[in-house]
């Protein structure tokens, strides 16, 4: 288990510069994601539902609001970090369980919705963050990290209009890439 | 896809109804039919709400997430799952047992995580996996073997290291500056070893340096980041490491080339993170990290192998090299500023670093000019020549620094007598004046009339210092490069055969005489008596093959011998020419299955070379020449083509 603080210590060496922070903090927010989201597991035949802003937010009361005086930045970076922890998180999965899978043809009758997982959208933002990461960003904060326009609109510092724009443009993109339309 | 341009568009059109949107597009993008196709279907895609799609996707995803990673147990190729050592950006990392082989060890197996286009990225491990393989270093940890997993993830196989990063170990042992120094040699080291081969490891940090309890650094991925297609923290996996690329280089950030220099960079970079803890950082150390770490990947360490160095000075208390604004530095922005001005420059240079001492008392004087004298041969007129001659213009002050050079020497000869250190070093930097003057493998004044001068004049002081010390090895170095200079200069240079070939001959004597000190030789004594051998064999060979036979012999005994105690690929490359030169002569005594044998390990030898550097002229070259050998020695009347494997060859004849 993680010592009370550490998170919050991590994240402010961060901000100020400690690469290596990242390099501890990532797996260790990465673990945390896993370890809740195995123990919701067995509380979702309940009725309950698995989300990632559920998951982040139990990750964050857990890790970083128990330990410390959490300041508003801490909340902002620990949601930077963890957004790429979860995407990486659900990606893993998504393959560990589809290796097999995905080389079959798909069965005819599988919604469309089924036909596409988490891996064709982390393919796209790839594609996106060569072109331009800051929108790759964007959409990571907002579809892993669950983050709202205006939290997303600190974290990139600019404004929630920009993001506003931006997000109507950029989630048109990624969904007709996803599908893979040209 | 310009995102400015294109959200501009979005963002006027979308207040528009369909017709005026239409119209709109039409007119904006007129010459970019592209673009407004792109524009239209964004529109179109937006009003179908793409955000709770993308929004289900996730959460659906999300339900898989709790599904355990567990490994354990399982099995890869060989390698046997036993537990979880790591985590992290690059994927988890295994304890994993080796249960096929006779022998039973343990090793580490990353797991890659699945990153963009990793089939792509499959096949270039395949590729790459053989040059890595090849890095033998005992500060290297080695890569074994790659496959990929059950579930389709590339893995790495590598050898277990038990250790601490770097920083950790430094502070867990409380290790003063100087220790500090010592450990980051060792990874210099191993660095300009790895560049040797031409790997740049582009990822050196702190984590990627293991020490193992013992206190010997291991580094790790060396290469890794290259096959994942990542060029270090700012590559285009942006969304696992968002910021801060602490140890990226400049040109790094910038998206530049990535060079030997900019290891060189990381070098800097974990050297000052290590150097901050054990309290105030000594001035030289200071200059080190900073001069590693220059913006001007050119204003750096040369090498790793010059950081190295630099460390080792440091921890022998001897003047580093790296300062503010160094006196070669200068010199070059002069030289670039005016060439004509470069004669100038030369002297005012040799005076600062050679004057200086003449003024000392007596006493003092003969360590003093023997410092100089170290200095001016082992590194100044070779490092000034370096660092000039391949400016525009700048011939004219090479040729003023070596004259000038010689003139001291000479003046410094003359007092000499009964110094045998002094004479020796005199010898040698000798030596190192006629490279410049004439030596047909490096840019040279082409002057081999005075090269000859200067060789003779260190083989005499060489010969001087032997005759009352016989066994002086220092002098016989010198002697047996004096000689080996000089045979090259006559008989290679001027093609005067029956000279360079007593020459050889007297060279080869003095080899013998060094080899009889088997104990204290090192790895360059065996090249360079490997080679005079295989020249002194090159020149035997048309007329008396069976003295020749004796000394190719020779040459790779002595070879073996050079790459037993650390050679390098400059020594694997030395084989070539005695196992070509035996080749012959088994051939023209009708010997055919030693030719076969022998341009067979040829081959062995030059094809993964090429493979690693197919621009080699040199290689392809030599290739050629001996699959020709082979293909006649095969009896096949066509050439082969160099890329065709020897033994492929034999199969068709």
């Amino acid at each position: 288990m993680v010592a009370a603080g550490e998170v919050t210590k991590l994240l402010r060496s961060w901000r100020d510069g400690d690469a290596a922070a990242l390099d501890t903090l990532t797996p260790l927010i990465y673990r945390e994601l896993h370890k809740i989201a195995a123990s919701q597991m067995r509380l979702e035949a309940q009725g309950h539902t698995l989300t990632p802003t559920g998951l982040l937010h139990e990750a964050f009361l857990k890790l970083v609001q128990s330990g410390s005086q959490p300041d508003w930045q801490d909340r902002k970076h620990f949601f930077v970090v963890a957004a790429g922890a979860m995407r990486q998180l659900l990606v893993d999965h998504a393959r560990r369980r589809g290796a097999g899978k995905r080389s079959a043809t798909p069965a005819p009758e599988a919604t469309p919705l089924a036909q596409h997982d988490v891996i064709d959208l982390d393919r796209a933002l790839h594609k996106l963050a060569a072109e331009d990461a800051r929108r790759a960003q964007m959409l990571e904060l907002r579809y892993f990290g669950g983050l709202g326009m205006v939290e997303i609109a600190e974290a990139l510092d600019c404004s929630a209009a920009t993001i506003s724009r931006e997000l109507r443009v950029t989630e048109a993109w990624l969904a007709r890439e996803i599908r893979g339309e040209p | 896809m310009d995102w400015d341009r294109v959200q501009q568009l979005f963002d006027s059109a979308s207040a528009l109804s369909k017709p005026e949107a239409d119209a709109f597009l039409a007119r904006e993008c007129a010459a970019d039919a592209g673009l407004r196709t792109t524009v239209a279907a964004l529109l179109e895609e937006a009003k179908s709400d793409p955000s709770a799609f993308l929004q289900q996707l996730v959460e659906t995803s999300a339900g898989a997430a709790g599904e355990s990673p567990d490994r354990v147990g399982q099995q890869f190729g060989p390698y046997a799952i036993e537990r979880i050592i790591g985590m992290g950006g690059m994927g988890e990392v295994y304890l994993a047992r080796r249960t096929d082989a006779e022998f039973d060890h343990l090793i580490a197996l990353k797991i890659l995580r699945p990153g963009l286009a990793f089939g792509e990225m499959l096949e270039r491990f395949r590729q790459e996996r053989q040059i890595l393989a090849r890095l033998d270093h005992p500060n290297v940890v080695r890569l074994l073997d790659g496959g990929s997993t059950s579930d389709g993830l590339p893995y790495l196989a590598m050898d277990y290291v038990e250790g601490v990063p770097i920083s950790e170990y430094c502070d867990s042992q409380k290790l003063d500056a100087k220790a500090r120094c010592a450990l980051m040699r060792h990874v210099c080291d191993a660095v300009a070893y790895a560049h040797r081969h031409l790997i740049i490891h582009r990822d050196l940090k702190p984590a990627n340096i293991l020490v193992t309890p013992a206190g010997v650094p291991k580094l790790l991925d060396f290469g890794i980041a290259k096959l994942l297609g990542s060029d270090g923290p700012s590559g285009g996996e942006t969304a696992w490491r968002p910021l801060t690329p602490d140890y990226a280089s400049p040109e790094q950030i910038a998206g530049g080339a990535i060079t030997t220099a900019s290891d060189v960079y990381q070098l800097g970079v974990v050297l000052r993170k290590l150097l901050a803890k054990p309290g105030r950082i000594a001035v030289d150390l200071e200059r080190i990290v900073s001069r590693a770490m220059h913006v001007e990947p050119a204003r750096r360490y040369g090498s790793a192998q010059e950081l190295a160095e630099d460390l080792q000075r440091f921890i022998d208390r001897r003047p580093v090299l790296a300062r503010p604004d160094s006196v070669f530095y200068s010199a070059r922005k002069w030289i670039e500023r005016s060439p004509l001005a470069a004669t100038a420059v030369a002297a005012a240079l040799l005076s600062a670093a050679i004057g200086a001492g003449v003024s000392y008392d007596q006493g003092q004087r003969a360590k003093r000019r023997f410092e100089q004298v170290r200095s001016l041969s082992s590194t100044f007129i070779f490092e000034f020549d370096e660092r000039i001659r391949d400016l525009p213009g700048s011939l004219t002050a090479r040729a003023y620094a070596v004259d000038t050079a010689i003139r001291h020497l000479d003046s410094l000869a003359k007092e000499a007598g009964g110094d045998p250190s002094l004479q020796t070093e005199l010898a040698a930097a000798y030596v190192t004046a006629s490279k410049i003057q004439a030596d047909p493998s490096m840019p040279n004044l082409g002057k081999p009339a005075l090269a000859i001068a200067s060789l003779d004049k260190a083989i005499q002081l060489a010969n001087e210092v032997l005759r009352s010390q016989p066994d002086h090895l220092p002098a016989l170095r010198a002697l047996c490069a004096g000689l080996r200079g000089r045979a090259l200069m006559v008989g290679v240079v001027r093609r005067q055969r029956k000279e360079g070939m007593e020459t050889y001959r007297q060279a080869a004597a003095v080899a013998d005489r060094m080899e009889r000190q088997q104990a204290a030789l090192t790895t360059a004594d065996y090249r360079v008596i490997s080679e005079v051998h295989t020249r002194l064999a090159d020149f035997l060979a048309p007329a008396t093959p069976a003295e020749a036979k004796g000394h190719f012999e020779k040459a790779l005994a002595m070879n073996a011998r050079a790459l037993e105690t650390g050679g390098n690929n400059e020594d694997r490359v030395g084989r070539v020419a005695p196992l070509v030169g035996l080749a012959r002569i088994n051939r023209d005594f009708g010997n055919t299955p030693e030719v076969v044998h022998q341009l067979e390990a040829a081959t062995a030898i030059l094809e993964p070379m090429l493979a690693a550097d197919p621009n080699s002229q040199r290689t392809r070259r030599q290739l050629g020449l001996v699959s020709q050998d082979l293909a006649r020695a095969l009896g096949s009347p066509r050439s082969f083509h160099i890329n065709q494997r020897g033994r492929g060859g034999r199969d068709s004849a």
